[in-house]
Order: structure tokens, then sequence, then C-alpha cells
């Protein structure tokens, strides 16, 4: 029986190993990047107007939603023959 | 131990505000700055067939990183951002592998360093899409899949410079931390130097290449 020796990396498909791999590093983040964005916003907001948690709810919400669709587009945009539209789009 | 949360700071006050220079992170960057800018001179002085180490050296961190930019963006614009790419990558490296040398300390450690290498990659970026698309197609590209999703979409592009540039400063800044309580702990016997191999230079290598990697996706994302 002859194995054939098969390259797994191979010149080709490196950019989209590493791309991958990057971007499966980053998904989490991206979603607690954009909570805690919003957060910060809405608690900046809060004390300016002198609202008490008004804000940081509203943008908590916004934050939890938007964190949720930039991780869902960029999962979308990883994956080669995604539906067009659904997700893959920006990301 | 004693060094820990130690930072040297210069306050001057403008006017009725502060501004606050942390004096570390700026010699230490300026530091990394002046050693890349001589080691491209010594790399590119003598250009040989038959390279020398640091044209070597050069030869091979410059062709990869081009090889890089090519497959993520396409020919035509590989030249235009791969000395960007090869910079940053450049940069990011030395700043978290200056800190294994005795006195010396990783400006990535200060939060301001990988929040402003990722805003100017996050400009560069957008600028790149309204350069590539036009700024009509550019804007309309947040109003997708419909109108009422704008919001989230710049949050989420918000998010990328905060993501990025916390990722970066958390794995520096606690990769330090680990090996001064270790370190302390273990009454730098043995292990310090194997902590450092670890977090200096491999976490070290692992996130410079994670932060360009991500630097010249967010590119490809905006040109295409």
């Amino acid at each position: 029986m002859i194995l054939k020796k098969k390259k797994l990396i191979n010149k080709d498909n490196q950019y989209a190993y590493s791309e991958g791999l990057t971007m499966v590093m980053q998904i989490g983040l991206t979603m607690v990047g954009c909570i805690a964005f919003c957060f910060f916003i809405g608690f900046y907001l809060d004390r300016w107007l002198g609202t008490k948690g008004v804000f940081i709810t509203i943008f908590l919400i916004f934050g939890i939603f938007g964190g949720a669709n930039t991780a869902y587009r960029q999962i979308m945009g990883m994956i080669p023959n995604s539906k067009p539209g659904k997700g893959k789009t920006r990301d | 131990m004693n060094e820990l949360g130690k930072i040297y700071q210069l306050i001057v006050p403008i006017g009725g505000y502060t501004m606050v220079f942390n004096l570390d992170a700026i010699i230490m960057a300026w530091l990394v700055i002046i050693i890349l800018i001589v080691f491209g001179f010594l790399a590119a002085r003598k250009k040989a067939l038959l390279p020398g180490p640091l044209q070597l050296m050069g030869e091979l961190v410059v062709s990869k990183l081009f090889q890089l930019t090519e497959d993520a963006l396409d020919e035509k614009l590989a030249p235009k951002y791969a000395p960007l790419i090869a910079a940053t990558f450049m940069f990011m490296l030395l700043c978290n592998w200056i800190g294994m040398i005795p006195h010396l300390s990783e400006p990535t450690k200060d939060l301001n360093t990988p929040l402003s290498m990722g805003l100017l990659g996050f400009v560069i970026a957008h600028h790149a899409g309204i350069k590539a698309k036009g700024f009509k197609k550019y804007a309309k590209a947040y109003f997708e899949p419909v109108f009422f999703m704008m919001p989230l979409n710049l949050i989420g592009e918000m998010a990328k410079i905060v993501s990025i540039s916390f990722r970066l400063f958390g794995n520096i800044m606690g990769g330090s931390i680990i090996i001064l309580v270790v370190s302390y702990l273990v009454y730098n016997i043995l292990l310090p130097p194997l902590l450092l191999a670890f977090f200096g230079l491999f976490v070290g290598a692992i996130q410079a290449f994670v932060f360009t990697m991500l630097t010249v996706v967010y590119i490809s994302v905006q040109v295409k």
C-alpha cells in the first residue's frame, strides 16, 4: 500500500487558514467589544444628562443585538457558499 | 513585584485641561521605531545576489507579508497596502518582544498604543472602502439587509477598534503580570525564562500576526 503524503496547508489555502483562525479568535471579542462599547456610551450619556440608567439599558440592548449581528455576519462571511443576502454582506 | 502598577507619567496642564503622557510607552515606541529604521537601512544598504543575514531576514519578512496582502486583496492593491501591513507587523512584533530585554517594557502594555494602531487600521480600511466603492455604495452597505439595521452595523464597525486593541493589550498586559507574579513566587528560579519564552516570544508573535491579519481582513472586507 502506498501512502500519499497530503499537505494540509499548501500555498493556495495558507491565507484562508490564517484568515479563518484569526476570525475565529476575534468573533467572541467582537461581541464583547460591542457590548462594552455600548455600555460606555450609555454610561457617559447617563452621567451627562443626569438620567439614571436609562441610556445604559437602551445602549446595552443595542450592544447585545449589535454584537450578535456582527458575529453572525462574520461567521456567514467565513462560510464559502452561504446564501447571498443572509449575512454575507459587509463582514 | 513593586513594578506592578507603576506608571511614569508626564502631566502637562494646558488651560483648564491636563495632558497626560505615559513616558514608558512613548520612549519604548520610539525606541522600536528607531530599531526598525536602522534595521531597514542596514538590510537594504547592500543589495547582494547572495544575501547577508540582515538582507535575508528583511526579504523573508517583506516577501511573506507581501504575499499575504496579495492573497487578501489583489495584485493591483497589494503594492499599495503591503508596506503598511509589513510595517504594522514588524512594529507590533518588536513592541511585543522588546519587553524581554531587562529594564525595557512593551509599549503595547499601555492601552494607548494598541488603540491608536487599531484606530489607524480602521481609518485606513474605511478610506480604502470609500476609494474603492465610492461613498454612496460604501454608505449603502450600512443599511443592509434592512435600513433599521444601520445602528447595529455602525456599532459593529466601531466595536472592531475596541476588540482588536483590547485583545492585544490584554494578552501583553496579562502576560507581563503573570511573569512578574510567578517570578516573585518562585524567587526567580527556573520558571521566568520559560515564561518569557512563552508570553514574550510565542504570544507576542501570535498577537502581532493576528493584529496584522485583522487589519488586512478589515481592508479586504471594505475593498471587496
